[in-house]
This record gives structure tokens, C-alpha cells and sequence, in this order.
């Protein structure tokens, strides 16, 4: 099951890359100080491909071939969604206060790379399985690009990780853990963060893949271990199968479970945006106020982004149908919980 | 060359020889050269939407609503790209017409063309089968001899986008050069890419290619024309069909379960001798075992959701 959720990241890299190849991002807003946005990525998969099973290449850049604009659209709604909510929370705090950015289950997402150019006051942290993150670090290391972007030469060696690929510079942290291990997980971001200060978690498809008991305990407990945190979250809901006889979640449970026996278990449970949300507010062991906004993909399509930037999407590739994608957009969503 | 073999092949989902596709399409455009670019159809008549590939649930639209050996068809265009059997779904129309030729009307829609093909999906399909572009290339051919529209009974104006604003009346449609790839505007183009809209005017349509259009300009047309309905396809819709503007306009979608993953059943829409209109609501074939292994080919990389 984890080399099969793992597995996941690819499509994420090929979607983003795609993505990129097509034009539809960098945004020229969100990414407007996002240098070299394209370069960073196009170099990491080049170095990547060096690294992976002839299999993994092939199926990879398949994928690449045919990924329809549909598909780009998506993955622009999603990045952007993302990077638009971080930019503005950093963007407000960042120059008189010291953030940690604590991405669960990253991936090769290299967000870190922008973030830690653009604000100075910051600390990242990647979490993943330990494959997953030593793969990612072999890539870094390998490519000079990275090397001196996260100014590797001035890492601090870890003496419990002494040998492997995770890095672990004076801002930058790969931290390897399997988030079902509440506990593993809360004692490691003790070692690495602060938690009396700020603290941003993205899961990014992440919590979907998760047993609903782990992932409500990894909410529960991230929210009573930080003093004051911004969680970001990007996932797919099931949709009302009762009462708007929507089947987007069950046909993507069977799909899914069909092509490649992947899982997502709470998918068809937390279905509508105030369920998923409720997993927010519902937190009831502390005294915490927590505020959580909640939109789905399709809405934040047609709310936040602006009549240019549309225009633009539209003149990148002839989309042949827009009901497909108001359908699979809205069900995805993104949230913000802030405590 | 004997039609109702390869009807058969193709119903079953088999390999069919290179040469073979030359020769129907060859056969087929010889077929359409000849038609007008709005064919007459007579009543009664069932009018699909588009196909995209899915041919399990082409088999079940002409098993729900007859048979093209017992009634008269009128397909609204898109029959290939996005599903897994583009290439089956398109030959099977074609064998359709050149065995019942005044049975079937075929319309083109703005995925019958080289361009969108490419991105869409039909090439690469080709390409996986056969190794090589040709069979593409002799499809592309026919794309471009397929009519624009149909009219029933002078009543009911089919087309697969919608309307143009260089576009007054139906004889000027009967005017445009159509042999040949799909325009990036124009009239043409419209036809094959516009969109009905709560809109107020011609607007700009979010695809990137023809129209958005309204109540005003659909009465417009209906009224100019001595007509009572547009169909057309083109737009998904979830519950198969969707009437709108008072009933002057229908949107007739074909493809249950689009794209394996929308969730959505399928209409067809039959006009009856007295234009009474009649829609047979379809669902998608459904995958044996619980396991899509019998529709959706496993080789194929499922790369549809956001992981």
C-alpha cells in the first residue's frame, strides 16, 4: 500500500510538468517571484529520470503525451490554489516573524525552493516516507541548480541519519516518517520546529490517503502541539450519492481501486465541503479557536481568478469541455484552517 | 468487400486490417462527396449526441432505441477521442452508412479534425494500434467530407455546436466550402464549437472557439427559418438532455459515464411523425466483476484524477 500511495507522487510530477510544457504555469500572478519557476522543475525531472527504473520513465512520459488540457487545468487550479493562500499568509507575517512550512507528505514537490529564496524568515520542512525523501534528496544533491539554491554546502550532518540522502540544512529539513505514526510524526516536529511559533502544514493529497481514525488523529494532534498554525489542505470529495445522486466519488473509488488498487478511505465519508471541513472544526480536546475556510475547485476557479488570467488559460490550448471540468473540479477542494 | 462481417468484427471489438479501413473509408467518401452540406431527414427519427469512443455504450444506444435495421439515425458528431474505442466507434458509423445509407445521417463535430484529434486522443489511439499514422490519416480524410447539419421535416435544424453569427439562415450554411479541416473562426467553425448561454448577446465562448448565444438569437433563427427546435450536442449533460429557451433548443448527450469517470447517463432523442419529441434515458456499460478490465484496456495509463 505505501509503494502504491508513493506511486501517486508521479502522477503529481507528470501532472505539474505538463502543466509547465503547456503553459499554464507559472501564473503570472501567484508565480510572479517564483524565478526560474519552469528551469526548477524541467531540471529536477531531468535529473530525476537518470534515477528511475526504465519502467517508471516509460510510464512517465506516456503520461506526459497525453495529458489532456482538462487535466492542465486542473493542476493549475490546484497549484495556484495552494500557492496563492501561502504567498498572502506568508506575505503579511514573514518579515517580522519567523514561519516553519511543514509539508506532509511532499513528494517531489520543490515549493521549498521558491519560498526559501523569497522570504528569508522561514524554515521548511519536508515529510515523507524515507524512499520518497531519499530519492528526492539523491536528485538535489545530484544537480548543481539545487545544490546551490538550498546552499548545501553549508549542511549540518544529522548523526541519527548519518549515510543517507535526507538533507538537513540550517533551513531546509527532510524529515522522513509515515503519517499514520501520530506519534513518531509529532516527536520528530518537535526536534525540528518551534512549535511556540507559527507553523504552516500543506497536505496536498495527502490526508485522502489516510485511515480516517490516523488522519482525524494527526489533525487532532498537530492542532494541540502548535501553539498557532495555518493548515492548508488540497483533496478530492466523494459528492452526495444520496442526495444529488452524485457517483464522481464512487466511480473514482473503483477506478482507482480497479487500476491500480489505491485507496482513498474517507473519500465517500467526508463528501461535501462541510464534512471535510468538520475534521477541522470538530476539534474538541482544546481550547483553541480555529477558523477554516473551505471552497471547492470549481468555485475558486470562477471567484479567484480574474477575467485576464482566464482569458489566458483559454488561448493555451482549445478545451473541449467545460461542464467536464466544473464537474471534476468541484470535487476537489481547498481549505484553510487557521488556529 | 462484405459490410455485415465487418460489422460484426467491430462490434466485438477486433482488429481491423489496415487495408481494410482504406477501403471503407475510400467507399465513404465517395458516399458523403455527394451529400449536401444540410442533409434532409425524414420523421421518424433518432437523434444521438456525441459518442467520444465509448463504443459498449454505442451498442447499448442502438439496442435501447431500435436498431439501424429497423429506424432512421441522425448523429450529432464526436464520435472519436477521449474514450478508449474511437477508431471501432467511427468505423462502425461508417460501415452504418454505407450499408443503410438512408438511415444515418452523419454531422461533423469539432473533434473530427486533425488538430483536436491529436491532442484529444484518436491519434495516439492509432498509433498504439497500428504502429502507425495511416489509418489516422484516412479517417482525418472523412472528417472532412461529413455534413454540418440535418434538417427534419423542415422543423428541426440538427447541428453539433450551435450557431454563428456570420450564420442568418440555413441556406447560407448550404453556401460554406466544407471539405475541409475545421477553421479556427468563421462559420465553419461556429457551427461545430458555439454554446447556448444565458446571455444576452454574442459572447465570447470560454473554449477558446466559437459562440456563447442566447434566448434572442436562438428565437431569432427559429423564426427566420420557419423552425421549432435546434438540436445539438457538444455539452455535457448530466441528466442526458436539457431542454432550454422555452423548449426552442435541446442539448442531446450520448456518452454515459464520460469518460469512465463523470458519472452522468445518456439520452437519445426521438422525433416522432407529428415532431413530438421522445428521449430514451442510457446508462454505461457496466465493467464485469466490479473490474473495468472489459471496457477500459489495462495498458492504457489512467492518469484522470489529481493524485
Amino acid at each position: 500500500m505505501e509503494k502504491i500511495v508513493q506511486n501517486t507522487d508521479h502522477d503529481a510530477l507528470t501532472c505539474k510538468l505538463s502543466a509547465i510544457s503547456t503553459r499554464y504555469i507559472p501564473c503570472p500572478l501567484v508565480h510572479k517571484d517564483y524565478f526560474n519557476y519552469n528551469d526548477i522543475y524541467l531540471s529536477y525531472y531531468q535529473t530525476l529520470k537518470t534515477l528511475l527504473s526504465r519502467r517508471d520513465q516509460g510510464s512517465i512520459n506516456r503520461a506526459l503525451r497525453n495529458s489532456y488540457p482538462v487535466m492542465n487545468y486542473g493542476t493549475y487550479l490546484r497549484t495556484v490554489s495552494i500557492d496563492s493562500l501561502l504567498n498572502s499568509y506568508l506575505d503579511e507575517r514573514v518579515s517580522n516573524e519567523y514561519i516553519q512550512v511543514v509539508n506532509l507528505g511532499c513528494g517531489s514537490d520543490l515549493r521549498f525552493v521558491h519560498l526559501l529564496n523569497n522570504f528569508k524568515n522561514i524554515k521548511y520542512i519536508d515529510v515523507d516516507f524515507k524512499d520518497a525523501l531519499e530519492l528526492k534528496g539523491k536528485v538535489l544533491r545530484t544537480n548543481l541548480k539545487f545544490k546551490q539554491a538550498l546552499k548545501l554546502d553549508t549542511e549540518i550532518m544529522d548523526k541519527t541519519e548519518n549515510g543517507s540522502q535526507l538533507i538537513h540544512t540550517e533551513n531546509y529539513v527532510m524529515m522522513e516518517g509515515d503519517l499514520k505514526d501520530t506519534s513518531d510524526i509529532i516527536t520528530k516536529l518537535s526536534r525540528y520546529t518551534d512549535t511556540n511559533a507559527k507553523t504552516v502544514f500543506i497536505t496536498e493529497c495527502a490526508l485522502c490517503y489516510l485511515p480516517d481514525i490516523a488522519a482525524q488523529r494527526l489533525i487532532d494532534k498537530i492542532i494541540d502541539t502548535f501553539d498557532s498554525g495555518y493548515w492548508i489542505s488540497y483533496d478530492p470529495i466523494g459528492g452526495n450519492q444520496e442526495k444529488d445522486k452524485d457517483r464522481f466519488g464512487k466511480i473514482m473509488q473503483d477506478n482507482l481501486k480497479s487500476s491500480r488498487d489505491l485507496e482513498l478511505p474517507t473519500l465517500l465519508k467526508y463528501f461535501s465541503e462541510d464534512l471535510y471541513s468538520s475534521r477541522f472544526t470538530q476539534h474538541t480536546n482544546s481550547s483553541k479557536k480555529i477558523t477554516v475556510n473551505i471552497k471547492n475547485l470549481w468555485e475558486f476557479y470562477l471567484q479567484s481568478i480574474n477575467d485576464n488570467e482566464k482569458k489566458r488559460l483559454q488561448k493555451l490550448q482549445f478545451l473541449d469541455e467545460i461542464e467536464e471540468l466544473k464537474i471534476m473540479q468541484s470535487h476537489y477542494i481547498i481549505l484553510n484552517a487557521q488556529w | 468487400m462484405d459490410l455485415d462481417k465487418i460489422i460484426s468484427l467491430i462490434r466485438q471489438g477486433k482488429h481491423i486490417h489496415e487495408e481494410t479501413v482504406y477501403t471503407l473509408c475510400l467507399n465513404a467518401q465517395e458516399l458523403l462527396i455527394n451529400e449536401a452540406n444540410v442533409s434532409k431527414v425524414d420523421t421518424p427519427v433518432t437523434i444521438c449526441g456525441d459518442i467520444h469512443g465509448q463504443l459498449h455504450d454505442l451498442l447499448t444506444l442502438f439496442d435501447k432505441s431500435g436498431g439501424v435495421e429497423n429506424s432512421r439515425y441522425i448523429f450529432l458528431g464526436d464520435f472519436v477521442d477521449r474514450g478508449f474505442y474511437s477508431l471501432e466507434s467511427f468505423l462502425l458509423l461508417l460501415c452504418y452508412k454505407l450499408r443503410y445509407p438512408d438511415r444515418i445521417s452523419l454531422i461533423r463535430g469539432n473533434h473530427e479534425t486533425r488538430q483536436i484529434t491529436k491532442v484529444y486522443g484518436f491519434y495516439d489511439e492509432i498509433m498504439r494500434k497500428y504502429g502507425n499514422s495511416n489509418v489516422w490519416r484516412y479517417c482525418c480524410e472523412v472528417f472532412d467530407y461529413l455534413s454540418l447539419g440535418a434538417v427534419i421535416d423542415n422543423k428541426i435544424f440538427c447541428v453539433h455546436g450551435g450557431l454563428s453569427p456570420d450564420i442568418n439562415t440555413i441556406d447560407e450554411i448550404r453556401d460554406i466550402d466544407r471539405k475541409q479541416e475545421v477553421p479556427h473562426e468563421g462559420a465553419m467553425c461556429d457551427l461545430l464549437w458555439s454554446d447556448p448561454d444565458e446571455v444576452m448577446t454574442w459572447s465570447l465562448s470560454p473554449r477558446g472557439a466559437g459562440f456563447l448565444f442566447g434566448k434572442n438569437e436562438v428565437d431569432n433563427f427559429l423564426y427566420k427559418n420557419d423552425i421549432e427546435l435546434i438540436t445539438r450536442a457538444h455539452q455535457l449533460v448530466m441528466e442526458g438532455y436539457k431542454e432550454m429557451f422555452d423548449g426552442g433548443l435541446v442539448t442531446v448527450w450520448s456518452a454515459p459515464n464520460y469518460c469512465y469517470r463523470c458519472g452522468n447517463v445518456a439520452a437519445v432523442l426521438r422525433i416522432e411523425d407529428d415532431l413530438s419529441r421522445n428521449y430514451t434515458i442510457f446508462d454505461a456499460v457496466q465493467a464485469q466483476n466490479g473490474v473495468g478490465n472489459a471496457i477500459i484496456p489495462t495498458k492504457k495509463v489512467q492518469m484522470d484524477y489529481f493524485l
